[in-house]
């Protein structure tokens, strides 16, 4: 799968840390993180908007395809 | 007519402490004692009254009386079989015994993981897939008809814990 979530680029231009993004948006440190390291398997529509509410971004600012990135285990 | 929400039906818990689940595991763990000890009890009572062996005690005696006086035909067949075939008799019970042992651990596994909320594992899956292939077996050894449908409906069971697994794991993946 090409598609890189990058929370972390994001999250490091608003120097916002992981947790506090996590307590924001109301979804725990673990499932943030799961989303962060790309291992998530889908993204709710109603998550995505809470992330660029809070960020202030455009879903394709946390979004990149890679076309030859390996699948996550 | 009484629509079907305002009816009285009765809530029975299936999964969790206090429910069928948790019942079933102590049954099923009280059954595997009592099949073993069945099992030790039943080779012993053929041991003694096929071959006629008595230890010169009351008990055995009295096992040995009551299997000469048995009536019932199958019995009084298996008495007039050949030494080589009334000793096939106890691998056969072993063989059964084996697997009945077997299907009542995995089972009880089973119940214990529901039990425990787990439902959608793929310990659960593995262990269904187990279970029904023991019980074809099962069915097999005592050409047991009903056993052998009941299996297969296990081992179909068993494809929809799979697909469960896999949408449950996709849900916990789902943020």
């Amino acid at each position: 799968m090409g598609i890189v979530f990058r929370l972390d680029r994001v999250l490091a231009d608003r120097k916002m840390p992981l947790n506090e993004l996590a307590r924001r948006i109301g979804i725990t440190d673990a499932n943030l993180s799961i989303l962060k390291t790309g291992k998530a398997k889908a993204i709710r529509i109603s998550t995505l908007d809470a992330i660029c509410k809070e960020l202030n971004c455009q879903p394709g600012e946390l979004l990149e395809f890679k076309p030859d990135l390996p699948e996550p285990e | 007519m009484p629509i079907l929400k305002d009816m009285k039906l009765p809530s029975w818990k299936y999964f969790g402490d206090r429910s069928v689940s948790s019942w079933t595991s102590r049954i099923l763990q009280a059954s595997w004692y009592i099949v073993l000890v069945l099992f030790l009890a039943l080779t012993a009572f053929l041991a003694l009254g096929l071959f006629d062996i008595t230890f010169g005690d009351p008990l055995t005696a009295e096992v040995a009386k009551a299997a000469m006086n048995e009536t019932d035909p199958d019995w009084v067949e298996l008495r007039k079989m050949p030494i080589a075939a009334k000793v096939l008799v106890f691998p056969y019970l072993a063989a059964i015994t084996a697997l009945l042992l077997m299907i009542v651990k995995k089972s009880r596994r089973m119940f214990m993981n529901f039990r425990n909320d787990i439902i959608f594992s793929r310990e659960n899956a593995v262990i269904a897939s187990g279970t029904s292939k023991l019980l074809i077996g099962f069915s097999v050894l005592t050409f047991n008809f009903t056993t052998l449908l009941v299996s297969l409906m296990l081992l179909m069971l068993c494809e929809i814990f799979k697909s469960g697994t896999a949408l449950r794991e996709e849900q916990d993946l789902t943020i």
